[in-house]
């Protein structure tokens, strides 16, 4: 009820977005319930157009483009909410300790950071994915490790002006320890930044998966990704764009809807 | 008798990379048991650097030498688990703004329960039955329904009973009250002074109040300390010292007190109190000192004893008095 109050209360795009996200959340979770399989190959009906029986068409091996849509959102979606997971786990702990503690820890934390931050990170996934097997988990790995830099910094500015407060010093009187006080006071007050942060991340996250799936680097044959059917769907361009349109399409509305919620999200956290 | 609380030369410093402040400069209090001692000075003279100090609750810029106990406890010497059974438990403290001293994501149950269950080790149920009962000692009605409310659904003064609570239901030996009025307004200030007062008595342990206010002191404390840049100036019973105040300082904040009765006009204290960058080799009020004489441009001033267990430092003192009847 109060989460429906809330929803209510949202303006039109944000509510746009949560329902659009939903779906493609519902049609990932739910792309076995859909007979046709996204892996059977069938030459004779390779790319067909949209039709009643396959409502995006087949691609060049003749496999329901509708159920590698599907799977493929499966595929993407996970990689975003998981890569999300990683960052956003490993920089609110960077950001609390690095701006709790301050001093010398905090000094080697945001070097660290700079360090990577100067490095683009694109360049850094692409060349660990050559050295690592290719794979979901290593992709989810991989993005989740080299884009938690932003997310740190953030948490840290948050931190250390929470730190401050009479409340927190009050905290520390009666007898918490360090670990209670920044579990418990510090986190609860990083949590807004944290969820804005995350919900851009997700986006980020595909982007990225998408484009290492472009390159050929994401999902492997025969998983698909919305990255990896836009790769294959170059071929194609000329005279069959629906490949193309479909997770390219996809892809940007996913991504608009994550931003879209972060954006708000952040206008709540301003007031 | 022995003191619960002993503070013995204690120095702070705080130390950045262009100068170091003398914030304490060689302070030693003595707290019993069962008494009030007030603190009092102007904004800037240590007073709350000196207790925070107590606590371990600087900054890491502080550089703090000297000797704390606590009854045979040095607490100067402790480890930080010592420490943070110590915080709370046996010495605990109200801070000056109520608005800000509770988180407002949590309800005051969350907050006060945590606490006593730590500390206690009591059960969730059996906290929130403390945590009610003092709720009601300190005078907040409907308790039950309160302790589930957020910080923001209560006012200044119920906030700072909620402080009181909080830092009551440890039983603390000594409990440090760090201005706690200075944001309510007078009629809250006289019911808080009149409830820290009561819970003295009731529980029967020791109460630092820190204040800029000599009303405040008159009316609760039994002991005072006048501070200034760091030192005590003048220290003694509250009635010696108010109806004999021997040092200048004093004097100057008795003159500065606005008094309903005799017709005369406010003399304040001219000039503002300096912050020492330098490790202070003179009286430190020399600068706006009116009664200053040539030994004071020497030495530094000894805290003398005029009368037992009423101490001065003042140059004057030492040269016959310089007793001023108010």
């Amino acid at each position: 009820m109060y989460l429906l109050k809330r929803f209510y209360k949202q303006p039109l795009s944000t509510k746009l977005a949560i329902v659009t996200l939903l779906i493609l959340v519902m049609g990932a979770v739910a792309a076995d319930l859909y007979p046709a399989d996204p892996y059977k190959t069938n030459i004779a009906n390779s790319l067909q157009s949209p039709s009643w029986s396959h409502p995006f068409g087949t691609d060049d091996l003749g496999r329901d483009y509708f159920a590698r849509i599907l799977h493929g959102g499966r595929a993407t979606l996970t990689v975003g909410l998981l890569s999300m997971a990683i960052s956003t786990l490993v920089g609110t702990t960077v950001g609390v300790i690095s701006g709790y503690f301050g001093g010398t820890l905090d000094a080697i934390l945001m070097r660290l950071v700079d360090l990577l931050m100067s490095i683009p990170s694109f360049f850094l996934i692409l060349i660990a994915n050559a050295y690592l097997k290719p794979g979901m988990q290593n992709i989810i790995l991989i993005i989740g490790l080299f884009s938690w830099m932003g997310i740190s910094r953030m948490v840290r500015s948050v931190t250390i002006s929470i730190k401050e407060r009479e409340y927190i010093q009050y905290a520390k009187m009666i007898g918490n320890s360090s670990k209670n006080i920044m579990l418990i006071h510090v986190l609860r007050n990083v949590a807004g930044t944290v969820w804005v942060a995350a919900s851009i991340q997700v986006a980020n996250a595909i982007l990225m998966e998408s484009a290492l799936g472009y390159l050929g680097l994401g999902a492997t044959q025969p998983t698909a990704s919305w990255g990896s059917m836009l790769k294959k769907a170059q071929e194609y361009l000329g005279s069959h764009f629906y490949l193309a349109v479909f997770p390219g399409m996809l892809i940007v509305i996913t991504v608009l809807c994550f931003n879209v919620i972060g954006n708000r999200m952040k206008e709540g956290e301003a007031q | 008798m022995k003191p619960i609380l002993t503070v013995e030369d204690l120095h702070v410093h705080f130390v950045s990379n262009s100068e170091t402040t003398y914030a304490v400069n060689g302070l030693s209090i003595k707290l019993y048991s069962q008494e009030i001692l007030g603190i009092v000075g102007e904004s800037g003279s240590g007073k709350s650097v000196a207790v925070k100090s107590i606590l371990g609750l600087l900054p890491e810029t502080a550089q703090i030498s000297g000797k704390i106990a606590l009854g045979e406890e040095r607490l100067d010497q402790l480890n930080s688990d010592r420490l943070r059974q110590i915080r709370g438990k046996e010495i605990a403290m109200i801070f000056q703004d109520p608005m800000t001293s509770l988180n407002p994501l949590f309800t005051i149950s969350d907050q006060m329960t945590r606490v006593i269950e730590r500390h206690l080790h009591l059960d969730k149920q059996g906290a929130n039955e403390l945590a009610e009962l003092w709720l009601r000692r300190v005078g907040i009605t409907d308790a039950k329904r309160r302790l589930n409310q957020y910080p923001h659904e209560f006012s200044g003064g119920m906030r700072q009973r909620v402080m009181i609570a909080m830092a009551m239901s440890l039983s603390p030996r000594v409990l440090i009250a760090d201005e706690p009025t200075t944001a309510l307004d007078v009629t809250i200030q006289k019911q808080i002074l009149g409830l820290i007062r009561q819970m003295e008595s009731e529980v029967q342990n020791s109460v630092i109040l820190i204040t800029h206010d000599l009303g405040v002191v008159a009316n609760t404390c039994h002991r005072m300390v006048v501070m200034y840049g760091g030192m005590i100036m003048e220290q003694g019973n509250v009635s010696d010292v108010f109806s004999h105040p021997a040092h200048p300082y004093t004097q100057g904040l008795m003159d500065s007190l606005p008094s309903e009765n005799n017709g005369r006009h406010l003399v304040p204290i001219p000039g503002q109190p300096a912050i020492a960058t330098t490790e202070p080799k003179l009286c430190p009020f020399l600068d706006r000192c009116p009664k200053s004489i040539s030994t004071c441009f020497q030495k530094m001033p000894v805290l003398t004893e005029i009368k037992q267990d009423h101490l001065v430092r003042c140059w004057l003192v030492e040269q016959g008095g310089n007793d001023e009847t108010i």
